[in-house]
């Protein structure tokens, strides 16, 4: 089975850059959560919005 | 057999969101810019494909299959998911290997990684808040 070459570290993402994506990953997952998934697997409304 | 096995799915599957975010992390080399360490391949299938694994079980579980004809049944479903990964697979292998080719792949595996990583914390806070209200 085929495992990841590594590459040479210069071509790697730096820290910071991996940090802003995993932000962006996780704030996109908590505003979906909240707004859409929530409301539509469980009947909650955490936003209040269908008050 | 192992009727007395009932480990919460919704733990489960928030561990498959884990499993999730942790390959998208692996695919975006982040292992190798936080850990200087490439975690081998191998190890990480077999350890996530045994809560996968599990995560199904839990599953069959709630079908509450009859015992009568339960072990063809079982072996059944197994080679029927297998046959299906196998015919998913083979479009999808052809269709990244074509993606690999483009000049800008690096690019824009890792943006799709980015979104991968997203999908599995929705996953994870989905079935967490399966776990806590159930």
């Amino acid at each position: 089975m085929y495992n990841t070459d590594n590459p040479p570290r210069d071509e790697l993402l730096s820290a910071k850059q991996l940090h802003r994506s995993k932000s962006i990953a996780a704030c996109v997952a908590a505003v979906l959560l909240f707004t859409t998934i929530l409301p539509a697997e469980y009947g909650t409304d955490p936003t209040g919005s269908a008050a | 057999m192992l009727v007395g096995t009932a480990f919460s799915p919704y733990l489960i599957d928030a561990i498959i969101g884990l499993s999730i975010v942790y390959k998208a992390l692996d695919s975006m080399r982040a292992y190798q810019r936080w850990f200087r360490y490439q975690p081998n391949t191998k190890a990480a299938t077999l350890i996530f494909g045994l809560f996968h694994g599990f995560g199904l079980a839990t599953k069959i579980q709630e079908f509450d299959i009859s015992s009568d004809g339960l072990i063809p049944n079982l072996l059944a479903f197994n080679v029927g998911m297998e046959i299906g990964q196998i015919l998913a697979l083979r479009g999808i292998l052809i269709a990244i290997s074509y993606w690999r080719r483009t000049d800008n792949f690096w690019r824009h595996a890792y943006t799709a990684n980015v979104a991968v990583m997203s999908a599995g914390f929705m996953l994870i806070g989905y079935q967490l808040n399966g776990y806590a209200t159930s």
